[in-house]
């Protein structure tokens, strides 16, 4: 299959300047080459803005630390606005080429499971995740689906949580518009709201469960003694990267999460189980 | 379908923290058309010792979930107990035909989160546990945190390490340089014991020169037990990020 030499080894991550914290990237190369890292910079809304080829030379082992606040004054970019950056890592041998041919076999070794890591910061204050993104929503390789269990969401005066829901693509020319379907259940397992959204290509679309709550009357009697609910998500035409947020909004504090895929819960989800499993949700949501 | 063995995170309850376990009945998502399949939430706790403090069950619904506050659950139970691990496994109710019905199942890990919440200054850290209990051996010479450790405001660092393992370790922590990985400065844990935890503090004194470091191990108790990686800022604030 042909797959452009910048979607090979990429890391997409979202700014939070809406939350009023920089962001900071730290790329992590185990793919057996040194390479040279690029960054495609989309709105949140998914819109490209800018292609920067080359940040630098990423050796094989080592890691490379992008400021993202540098990066986007060094692109004549307002440093305020909220972006969506994918982070390419190139091994030198395909440097100069555009489209390589590639096994999915090769693919996946050049990915391999290195995490990458994303912090959020301000002057006091730091908090951050490590995570991978394999290569996703590329026709060749398979679009994938996503099937989200979210145990872990949390609403009181002081708490908010929100979901961080990336879009990106292994395709060079990625135009999928993936149909989110959400809901919110009480301990008991009993669905109290439910909502349907659409997430752009490349974009990132932040879910604010508080503000989601609010349209609801006496919401406060969904949620725990611990201010806890359960989130459930499927996705049909695509997968998406989940990323979990929750916030002290009075102190300013933060933490963020990754979610765990159904195969780390159950090793035989994956292929037309999980395509049954992800049909019948979306069939009967 | 097989049940492996109990999933642990560890646990923080004292005057400052508390720790909070999140699950969802995941069985019941993955497998939806078995309807009203109602599943026990079996939850165990250790003391700093490894010494088994409490054993309990919960029913979890069809698509239910449970949230429990380990600070709310040792104080019912008139337990007093820092750290230690949470340890959890969810069962099919029992008296159902489980070959029949999970014939498609593989096996099944019991993951949960855990909400590290501060009871002073209002920090959180949400993080997911990294181990089954038994593991698999680590088996490399060290290990290199992919984590960059920015210095700015940070008071202390403290590793916290759980050991999922059924023996003792001693597991060395370095802060290095991350272009260079030039040690900076080391501490250990010695004899960790089986089914617990610890942790080890840096204080800013053996960092300040540095804006960025990244931790490495000579070991680690299981093959994914990596610790979690605590920064406390200078107004007592803190994250929790997994290693």
């Amino acid at each position: 299959m042909l797959v452009h030499r910048t979607k090979i080894n990429q890391f997409t991550v979202a700014t939070l300047n809406f939350l009023s914290f920089k962001t900071k990237v730290c790329l992590n190369n185990k793919t057996g080459y040194d390479g040279l890292v690029n960054c495609f910079i989309y709105g949140h809304e998914g819109e490209k803005i800018k292609e920067v080829p080359n940040i630098g030379k990423i050796k094989n082992g080592k890691s490379f630390l992008i400021d993202v606040e540098n990066l986007l004054s060094e692109n004549f970019l307002f440093t305020k606005n909220d972006y969506v950056l994918t982070f390419g890592i190139v091994p030198d041998a395909f440097n100069n080429i555009e489209y390589i041919n590639i096994d999915k076999e090769l693919l996946f070794k050049l990915t391999g499971p290195q995490d990458h890591f994303v912090e959020y910061y301000n002057e006091n204050y730091s908090f951050g995740v490590l995570y991978n993104i394999p290569p996703i929503n590329h026709k060749e390789i398979g679009m994938g689906s996503l099937l989200l269990q979210a145990p872990k969401i949390f609403c009181s005066q002081e708490l908010n949580t929100r979901l961080m829901i990336l879009n990106p693509s292994a395709q060079f020319e990625y135009k999928t518009f993936s149909r989110l379907k959400y809901k919110l259940l009480n301990v008991a397992g009993e669905c109290f709201l439910k909502k349907e959204v659409i997430i752009k290509p490349n974009s990132c679309l932040i879910l604010d469960i508080k503000k989601t709550l609010a349209e609801i009357k006496n919401y406060q009697d969904f949620i725990d003694e611990n201010d806890f609910c359960q989130l459930q998500a499927v996705c049909e035409n695509s997968t998406l990267i989940p990323l979990t947020i929750i916030s002290d909004e009075k102190n300013n504090k933060h933490t963020i999460e990754h979610s765990m895929p159904p195969i780390a819960y159950d090793d035989l989800m994956v292929g037309e189980r999980k395509k049954d499993v992800v049909k019948w949700h979306a069939e009967n949501w | 379908m097989l049940i492996a063995s109990p999933v642990a995170q560890l646990y923080i309850n004292n005057e400052e923290f508390d720790t909070i376990f999140c699950i969802g009945n995941f069985l019941s998502f993955f497998s939806p058309k078995i309807k009203n399949l109602p599943v026990e939430c079996r939850i165990a706790a250790t003391n700093s010792k490894g010494i088994f403090l409490l054993k309990k069950v919960f029913e979890l619904n069809y698509n239910g979930s449970l949230s429990l506050s380990i600070k709310k659950l040792l104080k019912e139970e008139n337990i007093q107990s820092e750290i230690g691990l949470i340890l959890c496994q969810i069962y099919p109710k029992t008296n159902l035909r489980l070959e029949e019905i999970f014939n498609e199942s593989g096996k099944c890990f019991s993951h949960f989160f855990i909400l590290y919440k501060s009871m002073t200054n209002n920090s959180i850290s949400l993080v997911h546990p990294q181990s089954t209990i038994g593991g698999k051996p680590f088996t490399k010479s060290e290990w290199k945190s992919n984590q960059i450790i920015s210095t700015n405001n940070l008071k202390e660092l403290r590793i916290y390490q759980a050991n999922h393992s059924e023996t003792n370790k001693s597991v060395k922590y370095f802060l290095c340089e991350p272009e260079t990985g030039s040690i900076i400065c080391e501490n250990s844990l010695e004899s960790i014991e089986a089914m617990t935890a610890k942790f080890i503090s840096f204080d800013k004194s053996k960092f300040f020169n540095y804006s960025n470091l990244c931790l490495k191990t000579n070991n680690l108790p299981v093959g994914n037990g990596k610790p979690l990686v605590m920064k406390i800022f200078e107004d007592n604030s803190f994250t929790i990020i997994h290693g």
